[in-house]
């Protein structure tokens, strides 16, 4: 048994107990790594004193796929790396792209850009916390949240046809025009949507199990979230306040009102308010941004073939799961030639290590679900 | 959108006037000059090659939207469309003192400006000035600024001077953003500070990258953390460019909470040079420099523990080098490891 132990870890404290160490392997199969994560635990008892995430099953090469497509043709290829917040991939890369060709989508594309994006926020925070509260023994939860889900993928459905991978943009703009009653399905949406908020607390926020399963577990100051990297709701319930909506707006987010919600501890606890809030937060931008969008064109003029002059950028967006950023280098063909998703499950799933010493094995299942993080995207 | 569709279709017969000729020789010499701002040490022969065989390898493999010869053949004929569209625009307003009614393609776009017989010929002169030409594409509902007209007349500058010789051939909306010197406050206090380590320092798309000198990256980024304060670190990563005698870029993205700005650390690694890693200085360094190994083959000395981290451990091969091709693979791996001949 012990030589078996000494294998596989770095930086692992010496056990209490010495030789009575056991390594655990779950996954990649497990019903609650939400896809094909694999995590070694070294364990003393009970209690965990290392461990190692091992990644790659999903891995399909997209950075190098990108290399050899065009720069429209890659598009709907982002859709499948954060499958459950899809638009938002989509945004983030046509953006970057619009960056590095200079051009900007018309300011009605930009408002319907966001609406969309703030419903596939919710769409996401609600698979997280469905799927989360599910991990912990909540049953209930997830019948609510794939419910108020299904009316969100309805509207996508309706706007582009599709519900789960959309590719709703296109660079430059948009390829559709908002079906006519786009505003009142979002306001129907979300005008309730706050108290749908309020429901599922009243199944959690003060439920004891709920409570004990979360307060205290996984901890992240905020100078280890920053040292870390995380980013999005796990950086912000740290009480770092930093959410690049506000800090580099883009799409239309300039002009929304809207609150930045943070945590204190950095908890398991925190995380899950600061995604409850951002939830109510991003029906309030959509509502905001119903009343009034405005007319004009949908699409930049961009021609069919686009050749971004030579030159690098660098765009992020605040994706649901964190910073996701585009990194890409155009040396003037039709092709990129580099293409760098910085993906926020990745580096988020990163801190997993550090959040998990010293827990016990059923915390394990929590603090991968805290993380939210999406194996499409870890892997890509 | 029909909009985007129209105005370089046009010409679709080929040999269209002399006009296209000309611009053919245009384009193809932009291609040229364009390139060595692809990254400012790369020897200026060296990318056009590459892209060149890029676009074969693309074709082999079916990656079919630059099939060479529509390809080629968009390209001329577009700036040719354009450049006659500005032209007609250009003497129509000469001779009739009317805003440029911009000739027929393009003119579906947003509502025809059709007040402002106001002011003369002006769009000519905010089109030269790089910075912001107010046009936002198309965009202009109702820009005060007489140069809405131009806005369907393509949003593409209407280069008074009859499209001369500039090249640059797709729609040069705003500056050109190609990568300028930077020298501000910040980079001259890198530069007191390192001296010779800080190679260069460029602003595109109005983003700083800063080319240090590897030998000295664990300094400079440790002086960046504490006394510039970028203290996040957004990502690292790196690019292949095969020709170069040092063929990668290490890239890191930094971010300060202090500042909200971004700083871009570029430096120059040849293929097995050891690099310092960055582990100490950001936690975050671990994976992504794990992932740098697993897909270039970048050394990095100092990490904890450096092993792939996507790929299966034995894998042979680092795929997004460029001369590994998108249906290379590690075909004994595949064969031992899943009992098939091939993964694809």
């Amino acid at each position: 048994m012990s030589d078996i132990t000494t294998t596989g870890f770095a930086n692992v404290e010496q056990t209490v107990l010495g030789a009575d160490e056991l390594i655990i392997n779950m996954g990649p199969q497990h019903p609650s790594t939400h896809g094909v994560l694999r995590v070694r635990l070294k364990l003393d008892g009970e209690k965990i004193v290392g461990s190692e995430c091992i990644i790659g099953y999903l891995h399909r090469g997209v950075e190098k796929i990108a290399e050899h497509r065009s720069y429209q043709q890659f598009a709907p290829y982002v859709d499948r790396m954060d499958y459950v917040a899809a638009v938002s991939n989509g945004l983030g890369y046509c953006e970057a792209v619009e960056k590095l060709m200079s051009v900007e989508a018309p300011p009605r594309a930009r408002v319907i850009r966001t609406i969309l994006t703030e419903l596939q926020r919710i769409a996401s925070h609600l698979v997280w916390l469905g799927t989360h509260a599910l991990d912990i023994g909540a049953l209930t939860p997830i019948f609510y949240c794939f419910r108020e889900r299904e009316e969100i993928l309805k509207i996508f459905e309706k706007y582009c046809g599709a519900r789960l991978t959309t590719h709703a943009f296109r660079i430059g703009g948009l390829q559709y025009e908002a079906y006519d009653t786009l505003e009142h399905d979002v306001e129907r949406f979300c005008k309730d949507f706050a108290t749908k908020v309020d429901e599922y607390e009243t199944l959690l926020s003060e439920n004891r199990i709920w409570v004990g399963r979360t307060k205290n577990i996984g901890v992240l100051t905020a100078e280890q979230a920053i040292a870390l990297g995380v980013s999005g709701p796990v950086i912000r319930a740290s009480g770092v306040k930093w959410d690049l909506r506000k800090a580099t707006p883009y799409a239309a987010y300039d002009q929304y009102q809207f609150e930045i919600p943070t945590g204190k501890n950095g908890d398991t606890y925190d995380r899950y308010m600061v995604r409850m809030e951002e939830m109510r937060q991003s029906a309030k931008i959509c509502l905001q941004a119903i009343q009034n969008i405005p007319t004009g064109p949908i699409m930049a003029r961009i021609g069919k073939v686009l050749k971004p002059p030579p030159g690098e950028v660098y765009h992020a967006i605040e994706a649901p799961k964190g910073e996701l950023g585009y990194y890409i280098v155009s040396d003037g063909t039709t092709q990129p030639y580099r293409v760098r998703i910085r993906p926020p499950s990745f580096i988020n799933l990163q801190a997993f290590d550090a959040m998990v010493k010293g827990h016990l094995v059923a915390d394990v299942v929590a603090i991968i679900g805290t993380l939210d993080i999406v194996l499409g995207e870890v892997d890509r | 959108m029909a909009n985007d569709s129209e105005e370089k279709q046009p010409p679709k017969t080929p040999p269209d006037a002399p006009a296209s000729k000309d611009e053919a020789g245009i384009s193809a010499s932009q291609t040229d000059s364009g390139s060595k701002h692809s990254d400012p040490t790369v020897p200026q022969s060296v990318v056009p090659a590459d892209a060149e065989s890029r676009r074969v390898a693309a074709k082999e493999t079916g990656a079919s939207d630059v099939g060479a010869v529509p390809h080629g053949a968009e390209d001329t004929a577009r700036p040719a469309a354009e450049a006659q569209a500005k032209q007609t625009a250009a003497e129509a307003a000469k001779t009739s003192g009317v805003p440029p009614k911009p000739a027929a393609p393009a003119a579906d776009a947003a509502p025809k400006p059709a007040e402002p017989a106001a002011a003369p010929p002006k769009p000519a002169a905010p089109a030269g000035d790089p910075p912001k030409p107010a046009a936002p594409a198309a965009a202009g509902a109702v820009p005060p600024k007489p140069a809405a007209p131009s806005a369907p007349a393509a949003a593409k500058p209407a280069a008074p001077t009859g499209a001369a010789v500039p090249p640059r051939p797709a729609a040069p909306k705003e500056a050109p953003p190609k990568p300028e010197p930077l020298d501000n406050p910040l980079v001259q206090r890198f530069k007191k500070r390192f001296g010779a380590a800080i190679r260069e320092a460029w602003i595109d798309r109005k983003q700083a990258i800063l080319v240090v000198d590897a030998a000295q990256l664990e300094e400079i980024t440790l002086y960046a953390r504490d006394e510039e304060k970028f203290n996040y670190l957004a990502d690292l990563t790196a690019v292949d460019w095969p020709h170069r005698e040092k063929r990668f870029d290490l890239i890191m993205i930094l971010y300060s909470f202090e500042k909200n700005e971004r700083l871009r650390i570029k430096a120059h690694v040849g293929e097995g040079e050891l690099v310092a890693s960055v582990t100490n200085v950001w936690p975050v360094a671990n994976w992504l420099e794990r992932e740098a190994f697993d897909m270039f083959g970048i050394l990095f000395s100092g990490h904890p523990e450096l092993k792939r981290i996507l790929l299966p451990d034995e894998w042979q091969g680092f795929p997004l080098r460029k001369e590994y091709d998108i249906l290379t693979q590690d075909t004994a791996w595949i064969r031992e490891n899943l009992g098939i001949e091939s993964g694809q």
